[in-house]
């Protein structure tokens, strides 16, 4: 995606004499960010250093395992724990895990060079870009600096040393116009990293799937999980092409000073479950610094669980990392308190496998299948105990990663095939073949939130399970109706470019539809997309829907 | 420290600073002539192009009259420009759909034609390593405006044929997954004979590995009408479980459930999974065996 940023360096001549110190090497590679475009944090100066870090490294942890929970599906922990490290090893190698920042204005802090886009003149094709993006009058993001001669502080964004790639993620003007920068995705730390990773999942799923097409991740007849992580980084990310993957072996590249020192934040990346390491280079708040260290470990040895990062993300959460800021109060000036503003960023959705959740009340789904298997377990390697026929209803208790669990009641006792031996207890069925008829009762039976138990991933039928603290797991279900035949896609959009459609179409105008989740994918949009479990699963646009009630 | 290292110091530092300045100084003289042939080779190509268009008009477009229509103009900015979403570009344009769907449909081919030629003239800058010649900013102007396209047909502007079929299977050609996949969505809802029908499902396996997954899924409907349509379509899957770029195995074996095979379908199917790599034939069997759940099937992945 770019080329290796200065920003290490200057952060070690930062610290490198007490006079050095006192520069601020930093606003040199800056834009200075309008106070009234609103930010998505976290902001670095807004919060204690090692708070800042946490808040980063949650985000790139939930991105990370979105990305790579795939995966886990097929219990193919390798490839899971590599693509955790990649994940954590380019926003610090591009950005230094930096996107927003606040400052003092003491006059300096805006560079001229930067908001004007003067510093992209050796590059000309990225001043179209910067100008209908960040200069559109009368309120542009990047105003020239004299606008901020009142300002006390002034919210900054990384940029690359020629000005051409933003962030974190260092994602690049001219090539990313339309998803990235148009969407505002900009304007979120988390949509940043979401968007990099998208990049950096498609350079390394597209050499790890084809391996055998890449001699440089070859070893042995199995998978160089090392040499993989710098393959998706000089491919896809670095080159925008797959077939330079395996660039990074070639020292006469014209690029590899690119590749060596992508191999020196790796390898700082994989020096940290060493405790000292951590605390020069990736300081954070115990719990995060605990996580970081085992996903090396985990990475390092092999680990066939993803426990520790399952039991990490269901049941703690991070204040504020889906936060807006700044915000602005009536005058204009930024303020610390958040207010909401329209499209909200939705709380991040991490959809975690092996992850049950009990349903209080208890609710009704029906088969949409045409014949349904239900099983003693959560997985197709658990015994079928028999078939339930399309429309059959059934209550279900709780949702264990993809599978529902089932009340096995005297109705689905009835289903059960004599041929087949199924274990006592509770019964499975897949959840994508089931649609959600709503609550069995109108008002749950108790009020206090019943625990949420975290299984470990189950390759036997006697899971380990490990209760914990309740957690605040929610799922939107709000019924509503389409106005019209509705094309059904098969994920959100990504930036402005919609998903490919599923082929399925839900209508005539009234049918219903079961909402499951919600979301705005730029604050240009006049209508949002819902994500739909019935009648069928997929994306479907907000223009043609009419919502009914909210459960 | 002692003075003479210093003034050692200082003038290796200084020697730093001016041969730093002087390879910059150099290396903006090389840009800048670089860029000045670039822009060079760009004009004259340019006018090369506007000869060979004026040679031969693949289509009979009055192009006089289209550079003195305001619209046409006035529409080409909104659509280059992103900070205006389609949402609001559409709203601005309420009521001129026909009229804009021309535009788009003119403007689409030549993008089509000139990325096929010769990339639109995009080229890599020597002092970048990213180029992605397959994700251009040509790339996403097309892209968006497949993307239009698609909204008008949702919202029942577009007409089945106002783009020609063989335009949108021409878009076919340019290898973007975006730009492939609405292509696809558009010529499909078009409508489909035996003859498309089998020209779509022969060129499945050489669209890039999404792509030609959700052909698939677009044909699903047509496929019910006769056997012969049905087994094409699983004889297609099972080719793109069994391709060498097994990236398709993997974007089919997600996309099964669109097809909604039948039992003996997916038994069938899964005879093809045992010739992937390791990493893959786990991923491509567990969608099978999640889609074989609703048909009340258990796949026995005899790859022994």
């Amino acid at each position: 995606m770019r080329k290796k940023l200065l920003v290490s360096l200057c952060l070690t001549l930062m610290c490198s004499t007490p006079a050095m110190a006192q520069r601020d090497w930093l606003a040199k590679q800056m834009y200075t960010v309008a106070p009234y475009v609103q930010l998505y944090g976290p902001v670095q100066g807004t919060m204690l250093t090692n708070d800042f870090k946490t808040k980063v490294f949650r985000i790139i942890v939930e991105e990370g395992h979105e990305k790579a929970r795939d995966f886990l599906q097929t219990n193919d922990h390798d490839a899971y724990w590599a693509f955790m490290v990649a994940a954590l090893t380019v926003p610090l190698h591009e950005g230094s895990n930096l996107h927003f920042r606040k400052k003092e204005n003491d006059g300096s802090n805006c560079q001229q060079r930067s908001n004007s886009g003067s510093i992209l003149s050796a590059s000309s094709r990225y001043s179209g870009t910067f100008n209908r993006i960040f200069k559109i009058a009368p309120s542009p993001i990047l105003p020239d600096c004299e606008e901020f001669s009142d300002d006390p502080l002034v919210h900054q964004l990384l940029h690359g040393h020629d000005g051409s790639d933003l962030g974190i993620m260092q994602v690049n003007l001219y090539w990313h116009e339309r998803n990235y920068l148009a969407t505002g995705d900009w304007t979120s730390v988390r949509k940043s990293v979401r968007y990099g990773l998208a990049l950096l999942k498609q350079g390394f799923e597209g050499v790890y799937r084809n391996s055998n097409r890449y001699s440089c991740v070859q070893s042995n007849g199995a998978v160089n999980f090392y040499n993989l992580i710098r393959a998706s980084w000089a491919g896809m990310y670095n080159s925008g092409n797959l077939g330079a993957s395996c660039r990074f072996t070639n020292s006469a590249s014209d690029w590899a000073r690119n590749d060596i020192n992508f191999k020196k934040s790796l390898d700082t990346i994989l020096s940290l479950d060493d405790a000292d390491a951590r605390n020069r280079n990736y300081k954070l708040l115990e719990r995060e610094d605990a996580i970081l260290s085992g996903i090396i470990e985990h990475y390092k040895n092999k680990t066939a669980s993803a426990a520790l990062m399952t039991n990490y993300l269901v049941t703690t959460q991070v204040e504020g990392t889906d936060k807006v800021q700044p915000i602005l109060d009536d005058s204009g000036r930024v303020v610390d308190a958040p207010t909401p503003a329209r499209p909200v960023e939705p709380a991040p959705v991490v959809v975690i496998p092996s992850v049950r959740r009990e349903f209080d009340p208890i609710r009704l789904y029906a088969v949409k299948a045409t014949v349904l298997n239900f099983r003693d377990g959560p997985g197709t390697q658990f015994t079928d105990c028999g078939d339930l026929p399309k429309n059959a209803e059934v209550i279900v208790k709780a949702q264990q990663g993809d599978w529902m669990v089932l009340v096995n009641d005297e109705m689905l006792a009835s289903y059960q095939s004599e041929n087949h031996t199924c274990q006592n207890g509770e019964r499975f069925a897949h959840k994508d073949f089931l649609i959600d008829k709503g609550p069995l009762y109108d008002d749950p039976p108790v009020e206090e939130p019943a625990p949420v138990v975290v299984v470990v991933p189950t390759p036997t039928p006697t899971p380990a399970v490990v209760v914990v603290e309740p957690a605040p797991v929610v799922e939107q279900r709000n019924t509503g109706r389409v106005k019209d035949w509705v094309n059904v896609r098969e994920d959100r959009p990504r930036g402005y470019t919609v998903a490919a459609p599923t082929g399925d179409v839900v209508g005539p105008a009234g049918a219903e539809i079961v909402i499951a989740e919600t979301i705005w994918n730029s604050s240009n949009s006049k209508y949002p997309w819902y994500r739909i479990t019935s009648p069928v699963h997929g994306w479907i646009y907000g223009q043609f829907v009419e919502v009914d009630n909210q459960e | 420290m002692n003075n003479k290292y210093k003034i050692l110091w200082i003038i290796v530092v200084a020697g730093m600073f001016a041969w730093a300045s002087m390879r910059r100084q150099h290396q903006d003289n090389v840009k800048r002539r670089e860029a000045l042939r670039q822009q060079e080779v760009a004009r004259i190509q340019q006018e090369e192009a506007t000869k060979n268009t004026e040679a031969a008009v693949p289509f009979p477009t009055n192009q006089q009259e289209q550079s003195n229509n305001p619209n046409q103009n006035e529409f080409e900015q909104d659509v280059q420009n992103y900070a205006l979403s389609d949402d609001q570009l559409l709203e601005k344009w309420q009521g001129r759909e026909a009229e804009l769907i021309q535009l788009i449909a003119n403007d689409s081919r030549e993008i089509v034609d000139c990325l096929k030629n010769n990339l639109c003239d995009q080229q890599p800058d020597p002092n970048e390593p990213y180029f992605d010649p397959h994700n251009t900013p040509k790339h996403s102007l097309l892209e968006r405006q497949l993307g239009l396209l698609i909204r008008f047909r949702e919202q029942g502007s577009l007409n089945p044929g106002q783009i020609s079929n063989e335009q949108l299977e021409e878009a076919l050609d340019i290898e973007n997954t975006n730009i492939q996949t609405s292509a696809l969505e558009l010529r499909v809802a078009a409508g489909i004979d035996d003859d498309a029908y089998s020209r779509l499902l022969g060129r499945s396996p050489s669209l890039l590995p999404q792509a030609s997954a959700t052909s698939l899924a677009l044909l699903n409907n047509e496929s019910r009408q006769s056997q012969q349509r049905r087994d094409q379509l699983i004889a297609t899957a099972e080719a793109l479980l069994r391709s060498d770029d097994q990236m398709r195995a993997i974007e089919m074996a997600k996309r099964i459930q669109y097809i909604a095979p039948d039992r003996s379908e997916l038994e069938r199917l899964s005879t093809s999974t045992c010739q992937l790599l390791p990493q893959n034939r786990g991923q491509v069997q567990h969608h099978l065996s999640i889609a074989a759940e609703g048909v009340g099937a258990n796949l026995n992945f005899n790859c022994q």
